[in-house]
């Protein structure tokens, strides 16, 4: 088994000026990809967890402050001009706003002949067409409905799907999905996410998927990566942590997730509301290295001013939470 | 959370808006953003507005607030909260009957604060706006208890927007909005930029202070799961229009118009088992452009059961079930099928 | 019928390509207008002048301060002429609508030559420091604000001093440029800045694009009405400039420009002695250039600016 794409214990640190204050957006963090099994892996976290920024870090748009990105065993700062160019083929994106990725001035084409040309997939303009139009059939949309139009003449869900369509085309092992479904409208998510699953399923494609909501999450990824201000929370396979999660982090987000049941109102008192400081994130000093959510725990206790490991709490499953130390696989709360 | 159909007692509505009729003229023509929308709403009764982009949702909310700007204009219908008509007040009686009559807590926290002025001051402003008469001491106790309402430290008063987290600065708009007790509320998407654990603690106090004021609240927005949590009636806009209507557990456990069938079904869910997961169905197609509406039902071309008449005759709100009697409450889907 | 409802939305959102052009100008009559005032008095002006006796621009040639609409006689190399005099003559004994034709066109070439020298130096260095970043943009950056800070006339004062003999209408140009390419610079930079975080870049990136693709395909079009605007700016300036330096004597003495008519007409005390034919003229001419370059600065600036743009 050799891995496609490795972070190995990288954080990044924005606003290292003389003057700028500082902010840690990712801390000491670790995930491998490994190139045969294809998973959708989630990760999932609020605004200023860090989640985009691992984004950027494994689609080598940003360089990490400390610790390596590698592709295929090589970090990305010394891949050779040919590698690099794999690199580029095999690692893809799709972004969250589905009309901020096209150049307006552009019809939605121009998104698509151009990694055609740069990774010279085609040999003649109709094949290029050709080979378009069928990748646009396979995420199921019309070419003749999606091309010479320009960005705004199509659907928000029409649009990701061409973006789907772009990822797809360059045959990719890992595609990384920025929060690819919420900018899109409620009847139209579905169809992105099972696009998703399809990339995965049929094409064999490995998918980072990025969001902040965690229903999506569960209804399409295999693991879950629960982060919160730079750190891991929770990580694990994605069912057990949805029907019991362990880290008080995780509980407090599943516990205030909106459900569309009249029945399943929110249950009254849950640790959110005893939260001291009420929602409001403290600003919590740049250098304080203890577990990022002692300040919002409910179960604070002495040892949570130093970072706990992730201790494995269960079978493929961890949680970075002193309370997990001594490895019981049963919690009482 | 306590649901507040008890304080409904008082039969007469507090809000009425009956053919709400809202253009924009442009180059490409008239758009109609919202075309023919009524409902109403008795004191302490939580509506949800729910619909995609481009439904009229928030177009109706601007509407009762009469902040529609040009190119759009209210082109006809009704709103009136007690009895007032608030789409024929002149430009100063509509300045007064905001926040004091109908308040709206804006989407965006962030846009709509000053930043150059302290918190105190903008609620201070709202006071004074309204010819608030009262002694500098008893002004401050005033901004004070506004925040505590809110779930904010007094302190926040001195501070500035930029200084305040996206949840604080939400709960300054809704203290601000509170501020002359209003007899109706419009939530537009208020909670749409925050995380999940913040929003449900802004709406936990929403909700709170709206059984306080014993307010009509509209909360409009796109998260069917937000309305579950918070709404006693559903209203599903399609395309500029009310489609259906009904209380929020028949809505969403018999939903009549096809729309709101397959977009309760597209609903992602943390209760599907192992097995079921993933298995979620899309609305196939794409929601119309305004410009180029189709012809008959506007959701026809996206229908799995649309028939012959569909894409001619225009159907309007009909009564598809009626529990208690109640003609303004009955559930009411604008389909053929019915 | 879904087909043309959605032709016609395309044609009311700008920027969608060169066939669309015709539906800018609908949109943005003031930018027409100023374009077409801009064209008219550079036509009206250069066929003007080849139509009129050069002879008539040099000093001596016909009797002085004669009133305008009147035909005047002179005699060159003994051969005796005659003109129309529309605007009457100088205290030089030129013929003031002789010199306003001539005077024209040459002031304009002045103030493009000068603007497209400046404009392409700063948009360059715009596009290389803005894109790339780091130590390159710092020393353009700085050099750029630290010469925006120098007070231009003064310097070019003493650039035409030292330069002993009198410089010609090229040589003016050039030195002119050298003070204006900051502000292409600044405004390229800034717009290339904000365009380089936008996702369509990244994805480009992604796509594989390199530099130059990305600095040329992918921002170079959105950036056109931006460009266009700041040249009309830079002309705006370069030929306020000019002025300034013929103005005050340090022009290309031998050369009729807009700017030596006012010279001499200070010269001679023209305002106070009612002579108005002679300095209002080139004043009316400038006037209108200005204005019409005014003009098609706003106008970009609706199609640049998004909070000005008129679709909806």
């Amino acid at each position: 088994m050799s891995d496609l794409v490795e972070l190995k214990r990288v954080s990044k640190t924005f606003g290292a000026g003389w003057f700028g204050k500082r902010t840690i957006a990712l801390r000491d963090f670790s995930l491998r990809i490994d190139d045969e099994t294809p998973t959708i892996t989630a990760l999932v976290g609020e605004s200023g967890s860090g989640k985009t920024t691992i984004a950027r870090l494994l689609l080598g748009l940003t360089p990490p402050t400390s610790g390596e990105v590698l592709y295929r065993n090589t970090p990305l700062r010394a891949l050779s001009r040919r590698v690099r160019k794999e690199f580029r083929r095999d690692v893809q994106v799709i972004f969250q706003d589905p009309f901020e990725v096209y150049n307006p001035f552009y019809k939605v084409d121009h998104a698509l002949h151009l990694p055609v040309r740069k990774a010279k997939l085609a040999a003649s303009k109709d094949e290029a067409v050709a080979l378009i139009e069928t990748t646009l059939q396979r995420v199921g949309l019309n070419p003749r409905d999606t091309l010479g139009r320009y960005p705004h003449q199509l659907s928000g869900g029409q649009r990701q799907r061409v973006m789907v369509a772009r990822a797809l085309l360059l045959n990719p092992k890992l595609i990384v999905a920025d929060e690819p479904v919420s900018m899109v409208d409620a009847s139209l998510r579905a169809t992105i996410l099972e696009n998703l699953r399809q990339l995965k399923n049929e094409f064999g494609i490995s998918i980072i998927y990025i969001t902040h909501d965690l229903t999506t999450a569960y209804e399409i990824s295999d693991q879950m990566i629960v982060l919160y201000r730079g750190a891991v929370a929770e990580i694990g396979d994605v069912v057990p942590i949805v029907r019991s999660p362990q880290h008080p982090y995780t509980r407090l987000l599943i516990g205030s997730i909106p459900m569309p049941d009249p029945d399943k109102k929110w249950q009254q008192g849950l640790e959110s509301s005893s939260g001291a400081t009420n929602g409001v994130v403290a600003a919590s000093d740049i250098d304080y290295a203890g577990c990022q959510f002692a300040d919002r725990c409910p179960h604070v206790m002495e040892e949570c001013a130093a970072a706990p490991p992730l201790y494995p709490s269960s079978e493929a499953r961890a949680v970075s939470c002193h309370l997990y130390k001594e490895a019981s696989t049963t919690v009482v709360l | 959370m306590k649901t507040s159909a008890t304080a409904a007692d008082s039969l007469s509505p507090v809000l009425s808006v009956e053919n709400l009729q809202v253009s924009y003229y442009t180059s490409s023509g008239e758009v109609k953003a919202a075309d023919g929308v009524s409902f109403s709403l008795r004191a302490g009764e939580r509506l949800g507005l729910v619909g995609e982009s481009g439904s009229g949702k928030s177009t109706t909310a601007l509407a009762l607030m009469r902040l529609i700007k040009p190119p759009g204009r209210i082109v006809g219908g009704r709103a009136e909260v007690d009895g007032v008509d608030l789409l024929s007040l002149d430009h100063e009686g509509m300045r007064k009957a905001r926040l004091s009559q109908i308040a709206l807590v804006p989407q965006g926290a962030m846009n709509s604060l000053n930043p150059v002025a302290k918190v105190k001051n903008q609620i201070l402003d709202c006071l004074w706006d309204h010819d608030v008469k009262a002694s500098k001491s008893e002004f401050a106790d005033r901004v004070m208890d506004l925040l505590l309402k809110v779930g904010l430290e007094p302190g926040v008063g001195e501070k500035y927007p930029h200084e305040l987290s996206g949840g604080m600065k939400q709960r300054v708009t809704i203290a601000i909005a509170i501020s002359m007790e209003p007899k109706v509320i419009i939530a537009d998407e208020p909670t749409s930029a925050l995380d999940v654990v913040v929003q449900r603690q802004i709406m936990e106090t929403l909700a709170a202070l709206q059984e306080e004021l014993e307010a009509a609240i509209i909360l409009i927005g796109h998260d069917i799961g937000l309305m579950a949590q918070f709404v006693d009636r559903l209203s599903v806009m399609y395309a500029g229009k009310m489609v259906e209507t009904g209380s929020l557990r028949s809505i969403l456990r018999e939903p009549k118009h096809p729309y709101t069938e397959m977009l309760v079904d597209s609903l992602p869910s943390l209760e599907r088992d192992d097995r079921a997961r993933g298995d979620l169905r899309g609305i196939p197609g794409a929601a119309p452009s305004l410009y180029a509406l189709p012809s008959g039902c506007p959701f026809h071309p996206r229908c799995h059961k649309a028939f012959a008449r569909c894409d001619s005759d225009e159907p309007t709100l009909k009564i598809v079930a009626d529990f208690d009697n109640d003609n303004e409450r009955a559930q009411k889907a604008a389909c053929l099928l019915y | 019928m879904t087909e043309t409802t959605l032709e016609n939305q395309s044609q009311s959102v700008p920027m969608r390509g060169i066939n669309t052009l015709l539906n800018w100008i609908r949109l943005y009559p003031l930018l027409y207008i100023g374009i077409f005032l801009l064209l008219f008095v550079f036509i009206f002006t250069y066929v003007g002048s080849r139509l009129t006796d050069r002879q008539l621009v040099r000093a001596g040639t016909t009797e002085i301060d004669l009133q305008p609409w009147q035909t005047i006689e002179y005699r060159i190399k003994g051969e005796d002429r005659s003109a129309f005099s529309v605007l009457g003559t100088d205290s030089q004994g030129r013929d003031v609508w002789a010199l306003t034709l001539y005077g024209a066109p040459l002031t304009m070439y002045v103030g493009f030559l000068a603007a497209l020298i400046g404009m392409s130096v700063g948009a360059a260095l715009g596009f290389i420091g803005g894109f790339y970043g780091g130590i390159i943009d710092n020393i353009f950056k700085s050099f750029a604000d630290i010469l925006i800070t120098v007070p231009v006339l003064m310097v070019l004062v003493v650039v035409a001093v030292t330069l002993k003999s009198s410089i010609d209408v090229t040589q003016q140009a050039l030195i002119i440029s050298a003070f204006i390419w900051m502000w292409p610079l600044r405004t390229i930079r800034s717009q290339v800045l904000t365009m380089r975080e936008r996702a369509y870049i990244s994805v480009s990136q992604i796509s594989g694009a390199n530099a130059l693709e990305v600095i040329f395909l992918e921002m170079l079009p959105n950036l056109l009405p931006y460009l266009a605007a700041t040249f009309a700016t830079a002309v705006a300036a370069a030929m306020l400039t000019t002025i300034g330096m013929d103005a005050l004597g340090l022009g290309p003495q031998n050369q009729p420009t807009l700017g030596n008519t006012i010279y001499w007409a200070i010269f001679y005390s023209a305002p106070f002695r009612g002579i108005w034919w002679w300095w209002a003229p080139p004043v009316a001419v400038l006037a209108l250039v200005f204005g019409s370059l005014y003009m098609i600065t706003a106008g970009l600036d609706t199609i640049a600016n998004p909070r000005l743009r008129r679709h909806v």
